[in-house]
């Protein structure tokens, strides 16, 4: 007989959690693939056109460069969860193990801050954006592109959070 | 009061080892309060990241290298070097120069360098006769070499700064291209003659040029062998454009790489492709941070200030250029090149230019002195990369690259005080 009590709702509910986060992980790097594969093919195209046909497509640099914007920030929030961002690292490395891991915690929840408040002022940017209509390129509402500022940030604000939590739990392993 | 306490306050919260973008942001942050800006600006700034024009060749070119360094590439590139030029006196040392400047053009200085060529040129030049200490050295300090020959992603990102400060119409990425070749084959030269010069109490024996080798490494490299002509030829031959010549590198290298020599696998390319591109997204975070910043300090009008400030105390070009080079030499052993570019070339371009000195000569010098910061005590990034790589201990590479770090540093002031050499190819 199978208990229903035996598996405890919570911690299944912990587990679709992990599991959507390692898929939306998996998303991101598609995402970059996809990004720069678009960038790539985007300028051969433009090229092969103008050699071809004398005339490239008008909204294809406007496109490129907005790719650009998002492997930035798409990129960005990957390098926090990797912890591969570039950083000066002079006194960290001679510290022991303990101190060096409550500095840390402080230096992602300062990062987190920082983060958050771009995040926050990026909303407005993308409210204002929206009501002045801006066009970022051909037809495309600038605001669109642009909401990736404030989704980024907060994403990485997140995973700076959860970079603290892990310094005390791994402290806690050791 | 508060202004330096907040300085310190960052200063620590940067060599504690917060992330450089974080940093940034919060100086800007701190700027815009206090000049009673609303801080909308900061995401404004962030957007202009799809506004610079030429920038998307950093991610082409970063992809391009992280696929040749993927592949055997390096393997080719060293038998095709050696050759080639292996018969010369001091034949292996030079080979592993050049071939290691022609790789660090692809691949940008991240340290892929020691990591892919270092491991073959290592056992090679030990094998030939060449003394431990001599051997270490050389690929510890060869690993940033080429810093300064196309298509180097430094080049660019400076390039892409100074067009943003709105000089004068001269500056291109591709007269960059063009003046950093003479003073990058004078960093070689002199290398190569500094090792043979060190090695003449040890003779190594000649080898012989051997033409049947020679046309098996050629045709081992065939699909390889134009990508530099293919590059610098396509650029100034007015085929096409800087940001066009990296996508179509791009995509020839995957070509090439996937399809031709069948040495990374299809699935694998998805690996690269993302795998450069958090590299390639750290990078322009930072530059998207720093154009808050950037507007900042020419807001608060800081390089003027500062050029004021200096003007009491150095006069002459000349002197100026000294501070200059000791300045940026430390600068280089604590900051990595991108982000030494993106954040202290805003500040010192308006202050060079003071002095007179041309825009083009600047970046050659700023890079060439940032290539010393590589492998400057303590924190140079390959002392730590040939560390590991070798399995050395880092005190031991202070000392065995030391030579090589005096023979670049001569490098460097022939560079910076002989602007003629960075200017000469141009046509104005």
């Amino acid at each position: 007989m199978v208990n229903p009590l035996e598996r405890p709702e919570p911690k299944r509910w912990l587990e679709d959690i992990t599991h959507l986060l390692r898929w939306a992980c998996r998303l991101e790097e598609v995402l970059l693939i996809a990004i720069l594969t678009g960038m790539v093919s985007m300028a051969v195209v433009q090229i092969g056109m103008r050699t071809m046909f004398h005339y490239g497509l008008v909204w294809g640099d406007g496109l490129v460069k907005m790719l650009v914007l998002w492997v930035c920030i798409l990129g960005a929030m990957v390098a926090v969860r990797q912890e591969k961002h570039i950083q000066i690292d002079l006194l960290a490395r001679y510290l022991p193990i303990q101190t060096r891991k409550i500095f840390r915690s402080v230096v992602y929840v300062f990062s987190a801050g920082i983060c958050f408040t771009v995040a926050y002022y990026g909303v407005q940017f993308v409210k204002l954006e929206y009501t002045y209509k801006t066009l970022a390129f051909s037809a495309v509402p600038a605001w669109i592109c642009e909401t990736i500022i404030p989704f980024g940030f907060t994403v990485m604000a997140f995973r700076f959070i959860i970079l603290t939590l892990k310094q005390f739990n791994r402290s806690r392993a050791n | 009061m508060t202004p330096v306490l907040l300085t310190t306050g960052l200063i620590l919260l940067a060599i504690l080892g917060t992330p450089l973008f974080a940093i940034i942001l919060a100086v800007s942050i701190v700027g815009f309060l206090y000049s009673g800006i609303d801080l909308t600006i900061l995401a404004a700034e962030i957007y202009r990241i799809s506004d610079t024009p030429l920038l998307v060749a950093l991610p082409l070119f970063t992809f391009a290298g992280y696929v040749l360094s993927s592949s055997r590439t390096p393997q080719r590139l060293v038998f095709l070097t050696r050759a080639l030029l292996g018969w010369m006196p001091g034949g292996l040392a030079i080979v592993a120069f050049v071939s290691c400047a022609l790789f660090t053009a692809f691949t940008g200085a991240s340290g892929v360098t020691i990591v892919a060529l270092g491991a073959i040129l290592y056992p090679a030049l030990r094998q030939a006769g060449y003394q431990e200490d001599f051997s270490l050295g050389l690929v510890t300090s060869s690993g940033s070499l080429g810093l300064l020959l196309p298509p180097s992603l430094p080049l660019i990102l400076y390039g892409i700064i100074a067009q943003q400060m709105g000089t004068d119409e001269t500056l291109t990425i591709k007269a960059l291209f063009v003046a950093g070749i003479l003073p990058g084959l004078l960093m070689v030269g002199l290398l190569s003659l500094w090792s043979v010069w060190t090695n003449r109490h040890h003779p190594i024996p000649l080898v012989t040029f051997s033409g049947r080798q020679a046309l098996r490494a050629i045709k081992e490299a065939k699909w390889e062998i134009p990508l530099p002509f293919f590059i610098i030829g396509g650029i100034y031959g007015g085929f096409f454009a800087v940001s066009e010549a990296a996508a179509v590198t791009a995509m020839y290298v995957v070509v090439v790489e996937v399809f031709v020599y069948r040495e990374i696998r299809f699935r694998a390319l998805g690996k690269i492709m993302s795998e450069s591109m958090v590299m390639v997204g750290s990078i322009l975070l930072i530059l998207a941070a720093s154009l808050a910043f950037t507007n900042f300090i020419i807001d608060a009008e800081l390089p003027m200030r500062l050029f004021e400030l200096i003007r009491n105390h150095v006069t002459s070009k000349l002197t100026f250029l000294i501070c200059l080079n000791l300045f940026l030499l430390c600068l280089g052993a604590i900051l990595d090149i991108f982000s030494a570019i993106v954040i202290v070339v805003p500040l010192l371009l308006p202050v060079a230019a003071s002095y007179g000195i041309d825009p083009i000569h600047l970046g050659i010098v700023f890079l060439a002195n940032m290539q010393i910061g590589y492998i400057t005590p303590p924190v140079g990034m390959n002392l730590f990369i040939a560390s590991y790589r070798f399995h050395q201990p880092v005190d031991r590479l202070y000392r065995v690259a030391l030579p090589f770090m005096i023979v670049l540093l001569v490098s460097v002031l022939v560079i910076t005080y002989w602007p003629g050499l960075s200017l000469l190819l141009i046509t104005k």
